[in-house]
């Protein structure tokens, strides 16, 4: 029996989906909800938006607590029914506010990852369970200040790495405390999604997330900051597929797992602003002081605010030499996918086409002009 | 009769009508974190004081850590460097 924490989520519930495709266990999902009908409506819909024949599932089953309480705030014997019965915990509750700041943050990234922990060693006599955790690449955001141009697959994050962001720090705590726990035999795996972007299937994405508002924010400006900065992205089915997909083959390290999450080839952010005009969209190249101004010049576009809130925009977008993101190794991981026959799906005009669709469908971006198409 | 808002007072109105602070919260040396206050609230909040009072801050001038007071400092200095 499997426990999936974080079922509501972006990733959480795309993963959901894959690990009913890909094994044959009960998935119970925990959730943040009211009751357990709740939880169960919230996370059906969900799925059945994406994934409908997985949304009927009967293999899922639903239980509506907090992975930030003891226990998980459940009743003890159910606590206790879980504990015995659960083989494999994928943790993907995560508060992903990259405006938050750590106090906050914390709360959920490092507390709730405390928490899973104990569950997975709660059983004094049984063996303890498999702790699946979705961390992020964002733990070596700023490694290269730390001196790092070149993050090796298995390294492991430090606070020099990870920057003096709330997000980052955050899911960089949760990772020290999986791998103390991992050295005293907590068997665990760590997965680090890169950016995540929109489902290769239909274009959906968040509407409020980095990507969403660097897009909102270069179409109202009508600028972009064309750095070669190396996005390491990938599409989140896709991010799905990697993370069941390498959580069902057989272990080939000791000790604790590590895999990156992205495509082995990065999106350099320049490509972004030529994905844009193939769309339609008028955006031209700014430099990191003609961009602020911009963000500035739009007032209380929200989009262009949160740009100027995002400090870590510096680093995502490479604005100067010293925050450009460093190279990521995936080697391993990459191959590991091909063998469990992972096909990464194309991130070409068509897809990007598709997430732009959804975004002005859901009236984060204007539509594309027709005048401006008419050109291209 | 005329009420002339002080730079303290505008701050502290504007934390509770716009960012859904409660008034009992509010003390000088509560820290916008303190007041659930991220960044991105922090930006609203710069733009607002611009529209508002005309004080222009610099993005990065306020920041989670500076308490209320700090705050309306920053607020005041950039008003006489104007």
């Amino acid at each position: 029996m499997l426990l999936l924490t974080g079922a509501t989520g972006f990733l959480g519930s795309r993963l959901c989906a894959e690990l009913l495709r890909r094994t044959d266990q009960q998935v119970i999902c925990l959730v943040r909800a009211d009751s357990t009908e709740d939880a169960e409506r919230r996370v059906r819909d969900r799925l059945s938006a994406q994934d409908p024949g997985q949304a009927r599932s009967h293999r899922l089953r639903f239980v509506a607590g907090d992975v930030a309480l003891p226990r998980f705030g459940l009743a003890r014997d159910l606590y206790d029914a879980l504990d015995i019965e659960v083989t494999d915990v994928y943790h993907c509750a995560a508060s992903v506010n990259m405006a938050g700041s750590y106090r906050r943050l914390a709360e959920v990234n490092v507390t709730g990852t405390a928490r899973v922990i104990e569950f997975c060693e709660a059983s004094p006599e049984g063996d303890p369970k498999r702790l699946h955790h979705i961390s992020t690449l964002s733990v070596f955001l700023a490694a290269r200040r730390a001196g790092w141009d070149r993050v090796p697959e298995h390294a492991m994050p430090t606070p020099r790495t990870c920057g003096d962001f709330g997000y980052p720090r955050s899911k960089c705590d949760a990772e020290l405390l999986v791998a103390a726990h991992a050295l005293r035999g907590l068997p665990a795996t760590v997965y680090r999604p890169g950016l995540v972007l929109a489902d290769s299937r239909d274009g959906a994405a968040p509407h409020d997330d980095f990507i969403a508002c660097l897009i909102a924010a270069a179409i109202a400006t009508g600028r972009f900051p064309e750095t070669d900065s190396p996005l390491p992205v990938i599409a989140v089915d896709h991010a799905a597929q990697m993370i069941a997909a390498l959580s069902t083959v057989a272990r080939t390290r000791p000790g604790l797992d590590v895999h990156p999450v992205i495509r082995p080839e990065p999106l350099l952010a320049r490509e972004l602003a030529r994905h844009l005009r193939a769309r339609g969209y008028d955006v031209t190249a700014a430099t990191e002081t003609e961009w602020l101004a911009a963000l500035r010049g739009q007032g209380r576009n929200r989009y262009a605010q949160a740009m100027r809130a995002l400090t870590i925009s510096r680093h995502l977008l490479g604005l100067s030499p010293d925050t450009r993101l460093p190279e990521l190794d995936c080697t391993e991981t990459a191959k590991s996918c091909a063998g469990a026959g992972i096909v990464s799906p194309a991130m070409d005009r068509a897809y990007f086409s598709r997430a732009l669709r959804h975004l002005s469908e859901h009236g984060v971006i204007p539509q594309p002009t027709q005048q401006t198409r008419s050109l291209r | 009769m005329t009420v002339i808002e002080s730079v303290r007072d505008h701050v502290e109105r504007t934390l509770v009508d716009s960012f859904e602070v409660e008034p009992a919260a509010l003390r000088p040396d509560r820290t916008l974190d303190g007041l659930g206050l991220d960044s991105l609230a922090i930006v609203e909040l710069i733009d607002i004081m611009a529209g508002d009072l005309g004080l222009i801050l610099e993005d990065d001038a306020l920041r989670p850590g500076m308490t209320v007071d700090e705050i309306v400092r920053a607020l005041e200095d950039a008003g006489e460097s104007r």
